[in-house]
C-alpha cells in the first residue's frame, strides 16, 4: 500500500477519529480512512505508528504518524491554512485550547459514567453530565459556534462526542434537548454542515454498539 | 509592550513552575501571587471559575488557565525571543504529543508513589520508571527535548525534577539509577537561570509532602471510617468500571458519590455534617 498522501487509521464509532475526518473535510482534503478492528486485532501499522497508546486515530501524512486527535486537528489547521479553524489572535486561541481541553477531560468520561452503569443509573452521574453541558452552553454564549461566527476547532472537538448522546439518553432516561436547549441547537447547526454530516454515524447504530460494549464488559 | 502580567500560583506546583520558566525564558516582568489552596482568593475563583485551580496567568486583566496552554500563549505573544515551540508543524505536533504524555502520566503516577504503600506503590513505581524511560528514548542523544535548544517539552517535564527526591524517599528507589540520561538532562536544564529560579527546593518539597501526608492521613481515616459505617448500614453499592472504581452512597438525603480515579483520592461522604467537611478537605490538595 502506498504511504503517500493522507491516511487515517480509523474506527467508525470513535468520536476521536470523527474529529480528524471533519477537520480534513473542512479543509477540502482527500484522504483514505482505513478501518481498524480494535477488538479482533489491531494492524501492525497502528501498533508501529502509535506504540505509546496503541489507539486510533492515527493520522499519517506521507507516512509520518501523528497521534492524539486534538493535536492532529491542530496540525491539520497549521499545515493547511484555509479555511482557518482557530481564532486569529493569541488570546482567542488560548480560550479555544482551554475549552478543547475541558471537553477532552470531561465529556467522554461523563458519558461513560452513564452508559457503563449496572442497573439504575445514579442521579449524580446524570447531574454531572448535564452540568458539563451547561458549562459548555456558558462558553458558547450567544455565538453561532464555539469558534464564533464560523465553525472551528472547539466545534470540531465537541460535535463528534454528541453522536454518543442518543445512547446516553436512552440508558440514562433523560433528554439533552430538554435540559440544554442551547447546546441542542448548536448540535443541530453543526449537523447541517456537510463536513460533519458525512462523518457522524447514525445514533441508533452507536446505541447498538454501546449495548454490545456493555455485554463485552459484563455489565449486561 | 508587555502590559500587566500576574501569576496566581502555589510554590510547590510543578504546573506553576512551567509558567514561571516560560516567563523567565522570555524575560517578562510579572507579579507573582501565592495562593493558599485551603483558602482560595476571590481573584482565583473569579479568574478560573471552571477548575478553581492554579496556576492562572492574568495578562492585562484577562485570564489564561492550564499550564501548557499558558506556555503556548506566552510563546505566541512574546514571539520575538527564546522560542519554545519549533516553527515546523510536524515538530510542533510531536512536542505537543510528548508534553501531553507528561500531563497524562507523570503527576498521577508520582502522586501514587508518595501516597500509597505495598502493591499499589510498587506498581506505580514500575510504571513511573517505564514512562521516564520512554521520555529518555525520546530525548535520545539531544541535549534537550527541543533538540539543540531548550523547548516546550523541556518546560513541561523539568519541574517534576524537584519532586523526584520526594518520590525516591517515599518509594525507596533511585530514579537516577534507572534513568541516568534523564537526570543528566535535568541537571543540564538546572544550569539555566530560568529553570533554577523557577523550581522549588527539593528538600522543601519533601517537607511539604510530609506535612501533607500527616494531614491527609487523618482525613483519609475519617473518610474511610465513614464509608465503612455506611457499608455496614447497607447504604451503598460499588460499581466497578475499567480503570476507576465508583462508590455510590445512597442515603436519605440523596445519592452521593465517591470516586477513586487513579491516584487522586477524592472521597465525598455525607453521612454526618462534620464528616462531609473533613472529606472536602481531602479533595482540596489536588494540585
Amino acid at each position: 500500500m502506498s504511504m503517500a498522501g493522507l491516511v487515517i487509521l480509523d474506527c467508525w464509532v470513535s468520536p476521536f477519529c470523527m474529529r480528524v475526518k471533519i477537520a480534513l473535510n473542512e479543509k477540502g482534503l482527500q484522504y483514505e480512512a482505513r478501518p481498524e478492528d480494535l477488538f479482533g486485532g489491531k494492524s501492525d501499522l497502528l501498533l508501529n505508528s502509535n506504540p505509546i497508546y496503541k489507539k486510533v486515530p492515527v493520522f499519517l501524512h506521507d507516512g509520518k504518524p501523528l497521534c492524539e486527535s486534538s493535536i492532529i486537528v491542530a496540525y491539520i489547521d497549521e499545515t493547511w491554512s484555509s479555511p482557518p479553524l482557530h481564532p486569529p489572535c493569541s488570546y482567542g486561541r488560548a480560550q479555544a485550547r482551554f475549552w478543547a481541553d475541558y471537553i477532552d477531560k470531561k465529556v467522554f468520561d461523563a458519558c461513560g459514567n452513564i452508559w457503563r452503569s449496572k442497573g439504575e443509573v445514579p442521579v449524580e452521574a446524570k447531574t454531572e453530565f448535564i452540568e458539563i453541558l451547561k458549562q459548555l452552553e456558558g462558553a458558547l454564549g450567544d455565538k453561532e459556534y464555539f469558534n464564533g461566527a464560523t465553525f472551528g476547532f472547539v466545534d470540531i472537538v465537541a460535535i463528534p462526542l454528541t453522536s454518543w448522546f442518543f445512547a446516553v439518553e436512552k440508558i440514562g432516561g433523560f433528554s439533552v434537548a430538554a435540559e440544554c436547549p442551547k447546546f441542542s441547537s448548536w448540535m443541530k447547526r453543526c449537523l447541517q454542515r456537510e463536513s460533519v454530516a458525512k462523518v457522524m454515524p447514525d445514533p441508533e447504530k452507536v446505541y447498538e454498539s454501546v449495548l454490545m460494549f456493555r455485554k463485552m464488559q459484563g455489565i449486561d | 509592550m508587555e502590559g500587566e502580567v500576574v501569576l496566581l500560583d502555589f510554590w510547590p506546583s510543578m504546573f506553576g513552575m512551567r509558567t514561571r520558566i516560560a516567563l523567565a525564558e522570555k524575560q517578562i516582568k510579572y507579579e507573582y501571587r501565592e495562593e493558599d489552596l485551603r483558602n482560595k482568593s476571590a481573584l482565583l475563583l473569579q479568574m478560573n471559575p471552571v477548575h478553581k485551580k492554579i496556576p492562572v496567568l492574568i495578562h492585562n486583566g484577562k485570564p489564561i488557565c492550564e499550564s501548557l496552554i499558558q506556555v503556548q500563549y506566552i510563546d505566541e505573544v512574546w514571539n520575538d525571543r527564546a522560542p519554545l515551540l519549533p516553527p515546523n508543524p510536524y515538530q510542533r505536533a510531536t512536542a505537543r504529543f510528548w508534553a501531553d504524555f507528561v500531563d497524562k502520566k507523570i503527576y498521577d503516577l508520582g502522586a501514587k508513589v508518595w501516597r500509597t504503600k505495598g502493591e499499589e506503590q510498587e506498581a506505580a513505581k514500575k510504571e513511573l520508571i517505564e514512562c521516564l524511560k520512554l521520555l529518555e528514548g525520546q530525548l535520545g542523544d539531544n541535549p534537550y527535548f527541543g533538540g539543540k535548544d531548550f523547548g516546550f517539552v523541556d518546560v513541561a517535564l523539568v519541574p517534576f525534577y524537584c519532586w523526584f527526591y520526594t518520590y525516591e524517599k517515599f518509594g525507596s528507589f533511585s530514579i537516577e539509577a534507572e534513568c541516568p540520561k534523564l537526570i543528566a538532562w535535568a541537571k543540564r536544564c538546572m544550569q539555566k537561570e530560568s529553570v533554577a529560579k523557577s523550581l522549588a527546593d527539593q528538600e522543601k518539597i519533601y517537607d511539604f509532602v510530609l506535612h501533607l501526608k500527616k494531614a491527609l492521613g487523618i482525613e483519609d481515616e475519617v473518610a474511610k471510617e465513614t464509608v465503612r459505617a455506611a457499608e455496614t448500614a447497607g447504604f451503598f453499592r460499588v460499581v466497578n468500571f475499567m480503570d476507576s472504581a465508583i462508590l455510590y452512597i445512597k442515603v436519605k438525603w440523596g445519592i452521593l458519590s465517591s470516586s477513586m480515579v487513579r491516584s487522586s483520592c477524592k472521597v465525598i461522604a455525607l453521612l454526618e455534617g462534620h464528616a462531609h467537611q473533613r472529606a472536602q478537605e481531602v479533595s482540596k490538595f489536588r494540585l
